[in-house]
């Protein structure tokens, strides 16, 4: 048992998941119990940047040429998406009188990313209009999503039998920061010798109010809801399963009348500072005349008022065989909306070492990614649980090709 | 020490705490080659010409104007008409009884001005002044009364009335004008001769008779100055007059060059005689002169005789004067005028001869002048720009200021790279140019450009109608040193030569300019 023990301290896990919310299922198996505890995680997964490059961009002084080089020549085309999720959360839950009901309750600080960028645009961001000159950049189809908000909720979990949940929770959602930007269609051109650029712009843009900036600041308020069950059934023989069904932050935010809109579609050609007479050539570029020029296409449109927007939430199956001991298999799939996720499958193989300890691997096809593989253990006793994970496994192994990043932690302390 | 559940919660709030003490991300500084444009304009010559030099025809060919007027001569030179003053008075050598109402001083006078050999007989006041003075010791009011015979207007003759008290004196201004005054005296014969009458008595207000006492005085100071006339009669006399003009010219101040070639013109110089007397003017000489290097001029008219019949009197005061003109023409076949405005002068210089009435009195006294129509010699210059040149030197220093931008010196980002100069040269015309930095005292920082460059010239068609534009681009080398000045600098200076490129002579049109585009071509830091 101890070696068995060893093995598992190396991977602490049980379960993998990866491209699975961040949000744990904590609110079933209470047995009867009060409890508390805390969730977090982090998901970062793309398939088209790699590891090698976020790094060199996140953690070095300089980005490599070469990094960069390589790193724009794998890039697709049209859309290379990145996604980021990122939540803690301290959660409990109070038994009543010692039976199947719980009163639960959530406060988490979480945040949401996602962005689509067509290869140009990389290209155009890092290296520069100059390798373009005499040639039109096409960035249409760049869009990035930056979401962060806190949720305080609280509800209602039921455990009619021992492997058997059911719960729900809402929230009071606090949106702090808001920045999403879509541009439909933008080219530009760079001439020849640099003496015109051309720019065409159709998009929108959408900010939070930018005098009120920090962590938990009030630009916004919504509802949440979290809400699942766990069955056991059986299927196969007398093979016993496990079903699982969780939707997290089903809800919106409405960001208040202080958050920027604007639509703008405009044409701006860029020749530089018209000077009629040279003996006053200072006066003359006094202002910011590109700026003006583009604004030009932006103030007519451009509001600041109430926002509706859906919360980035996501639902998930999984089906799980339950033993105690020996190998275990499973699948499932994930889905998320307003989040540009694709949706997201997955097969898994475990062992339970015993009631208490157990090991899965994950192999799974979707999401931000397409194939990716992760590692998820636990620790189960009567009245501790912890649970840890590694997502995007591929890209740690093959830093160079793949990227992306995930884990998370989750413990929780059940008493009487 | 056992763990109770409540030291579970606390460390975990702890925790999640913490996790808001997270370090801030930050990402890696990489550099970023960006080409975009800052400025553009165009240079066109007619800009800068000023408007009074300058003209622009129909077929948009530049013309350098000039006008000068190199002579007049007018009434005031031909005839002043000198200030002149009559003092009398009436002094009471023995005490007499003597009524009021009654003059006891009439003196009725003829003054003669000395106008040389002008004999007058009419002249019309344009504008004048009269100033009296009268003293009276006598113990009762006296009247009065001075009159110009000579002096009319609408029929009625000049004359004023003054009562000047008991032991008192008294000052009064008049004037002339609009009076038309006959100068041929009483008996008519005569030229330049004012009529004039004065006379006092007891006023007639008085009531007794006045005993005059030994040695009472009356005096009378009668000025008359400032008279201008608006038309005069007579014989003007035989006058002769030089003149020697000199006329300063900064035309050529600020465009030194080595070489100018003029190839067309339209000089005239026009003498225009509005007197009515018989002129003859000659033209000694015209010269141009560059800080000393005259240029005399060459042409028929040179140290001849030009005689001017007398203008025509219309007798209407619309247009009172049939002027007499003649016009002579410089062109470079007939004189070298040319090479007076290569020299670049700075100076013209004339000297003129003017004889009136070379003749003498043939009109028999009916010479006649009115105010504003002169007898002038002016010079009209045109010289249309089909010019050729070398080494035509220009230099334009204009204000510079680097504005910093308002979140900081963004230039630090800059690591290298160049300021580039599009320059489509519409001109035929070739320049080579420099740059220099300079700072508010007028020292020289740097020089934008390694060395002075060449600025390819545009090619005239044929006919000079048109120029096909040269493109020439030059790349002002960046750098951190370099920015450095420029932020330093208040001012640049810009020195040009220009050479034309035609085979001969090319045309300087008002349409033509050169186009001027500035990129920045740079390698930039995306952090500093």
């Amino acid at each position: 048992m101890s070696g068995r023990l060893l093995i598992f301290s190396c991977f602490f896990v049980s379960m993998s998941m990866a491209q699975s919310p961040v949000q744990h299922r904590f609110y079933a198996e209470n047995n009867g119990k009060s409890s508390v505890g805390f969730s977090s995680g982090i998901n970062m997964t793309t398939a088209d940047f790699s590891n090698k490059f976020i790094k060199n961009l996140l953690m070095d002084k300089e980005l490599d040429r070469g990094v960069l080089s390589r790193e724009i020549d794998r890039l697709d085309e049209s859309k290379n998406r990145i996604g980021i999720d990122y939540e803690i959360a301290l959660k409990g839950s109070w038994n009543i009188k010692s039976t199947a009901h719980n009163i639960i309750f959530s406060v988490s600080d979480g945040a949401h990313f996602h962005g689509s960028f067509p290869m140009e645009a990389v290209d155009l961001m890092f290296s520069g209009n100059k390798k373009f000159a005499g040639d039109t950049v096409d960035v249409s189809g760049l869009n990035v999503t930056g979401i962060r908000f806190q949720q305080m909720g609280a509800g209602w979990a039921y455990q009619p039998g021992l492997n058997t949940s059911i719960y729900g929770l809402v929230s009071i959602v606090n949106g702090e920061q808001l920045i999403q930007a879509d541009v439909n269609r933008a080219k530009l051109y760079t001439s020849t010798l640099g003496d015109t650029l051309h720019l065409n712009v159709v998009g929108g843009y959408k900010q939070s109010d930018t005098g009120n900036v920090g962590f938990a600041r009030g630009n916004g308020l919504g509802l949440g809801l979290n809400f699942g069950l766990q069955a056991p059934f059986q299927a196969i023989g007398s093979t016993q399963w496990m079903l699982s069904m969780d939707v997290f932050n089903l809800g919106f935010i409405q960001w208040n009348k202080k958050t920027i809109q604007f639509d703008i579609d405009t044409v701006v050609t860029w020749t530089g500072v018209e000077i009629p007479d040279l003996d006053h050539i200072d006066e003359q570029f006094a202002d910011n005349q590109l700026a003006d020029s583009l604004l030009e296409g932006v103030n007519s449109a451009f509001k600041k008022t109430r926002l509706n927007q859906w919360l980035p939430g996501s639902a998930v199956f999984d089906i799980m065989q339950k033993k105690d001991h020996g190998f275990v298999l499973g699948l499932g799939t994930v889905v998320r909306w307003k989040a540009d996720f694709n949706p997201f499958g997955y097969v898994k193989a475990g062992y339970a070492f015993s009631e208490h300890i157990g090991l899965q691997s994950q192999i799974g096809y979707g999401g931000y990614v397409h194939l990716q593989v992760g590692l998820d253990a636990s620790l189960r006793w009567e009245s501790m649980h912890f649970n840890i994970y590694l997502r995007n496994i591929e890209a740690m192994a093959v830093f160079g090709n793949y990227a992306g990043g995930s884990a998370g932690l989750t413990f929780k302390y059940l008493f009487q | 020490m056992k763990i109770s559940q409540y030291h579970l919660i606390i460390v975990l709030v702890l925790l999640i705490l913490g996790s808001g003490c997270r370090k801030e991300l930050s990402i890696a500084e990489w550099d970023v080659d960006v080409v975009a444009p800052i400025a553009f304009g165009s240079v066109n010559f007619s800009n800068y010409t000023d408007t009074k030099n300058f003209s622009i025809d129909n077929g948009k060919l530049l013309h350098v104007i000039a006008s000068e007027t190199l002579l007049s001569l007018g009434l005031d030179t031909l005839i002043g008409i000198p200030d002149y003053s009559i003092d009398t008075g009436f002094f009471i050598p023995i005490s007499i009884s003597y009524p009021p109402g009654v003059p006891f001083f009439v003196q009725k006078e003829e003054t003669k001005f000395d106008l040389k050999d002008v004999e007058l007989t009419f002249v019309e006041i344009r504008d004048s002044k009269i100033e009296v003075f009268l003293e009276n010791t006598i113990d009762k009011p006296v009247l009065f009364t001075y009159s110009i015979y000579s002096a009319t207007l609408n029929g009625d003759t000049f004359s004023i009335e003054e009562r000047v008290e008991a032991n008192d004196t008294l000052h009064r201004s008049f004037n002339l004008n609009g009076y038309a005054m006959d100068l041929r005296g009483e008996d008519g014969n005569g030229y330049n001769t004012v009529v004039t009458f004065i006379q006092a008595m007891i006023h007639p207000d008085e009531t007794q008779n006045h005993q005059f006492q030994a040695g009472d005085q009356f005096n009378i100071q009668n000025t008359v100055t400032n008279v201008i006339p608006e038309y005069v009669v007579g014989y003007f006399g035989s006058q002769t007059a030089s003149f020697n003009e000199i006329e300063s010219v900064d035309l050529f101040d600020a465009v030194p060059f080595t070489r100018l070639n003029v190839t067309d013109f339209n000089v005239e110089m026009t003498i225009d005689n509005g007197i009515g007397a018989d002129l003859e003017l000659k033209v000694n000489q015209l010269s141009s002169s560059n800080k000393g290097d005259r240029v005399d001029l060459e042409h028929s008219i040179i140290g001849q005789s030009m005689k001017f019949t007398r203008a025509i009197n219309l007798y209407d005061r619309g247009n009172p004067v049939k002027h007499i003109q003649r016009k002579v023409l410089f062109t470079d076949e007939n004189s070298n005028l040319d090479a007076l405005l290569e020299n670049r002068p700075d100076q013209f210089f004339a000297d003129l001869f003017v004889d009136v009435n070379p003749l003498g009195n043939v009109s028999l006294g009916n010479d006649f002048a009115y105010y504003g129509h002169n007898l002038t010699a002016s010079i009209e210059l045109d010289v249309p720009l089909i010019v050729s040149t070398t080494g035509l030197f220009l230099t334009d220093t204009f204000a510079f200021n680097y504005l910093a931008p308002k979140d900081g010196n963004q230039l630090d980002r800059v690591n290298y790279g160049s300021l580039r100069f599009i320059l489509d040269n519409g001109y035929a015309i070739e320049a080579r140019v420099q740059f220099y930095l300079m700072d508010s005292l007028g020292m020289q920082l740097d020089s934008l450009l390694v060395a002075p460059t060449w600025i390819a010239g545009g090619t005239e068609s044929a006919d000079g109608l048109t120029v096909v534009p040269a493109r020439s681009i030059l790349e002002v080398p960046v750098n951190q040193a370099r920015l450095g000045l420029m932020e330093a600098a208040t001012e640049i200076r810009l020195e040009t030569m220009l050479n034309t490129t035609g085979i001969d002579s090319i045309h300087v049109r008002s349409d033509q300019k050169m186009e001027f585009k500035v990129v920045a071509d740079l390698n930039v830091s995306t952090q500093k």
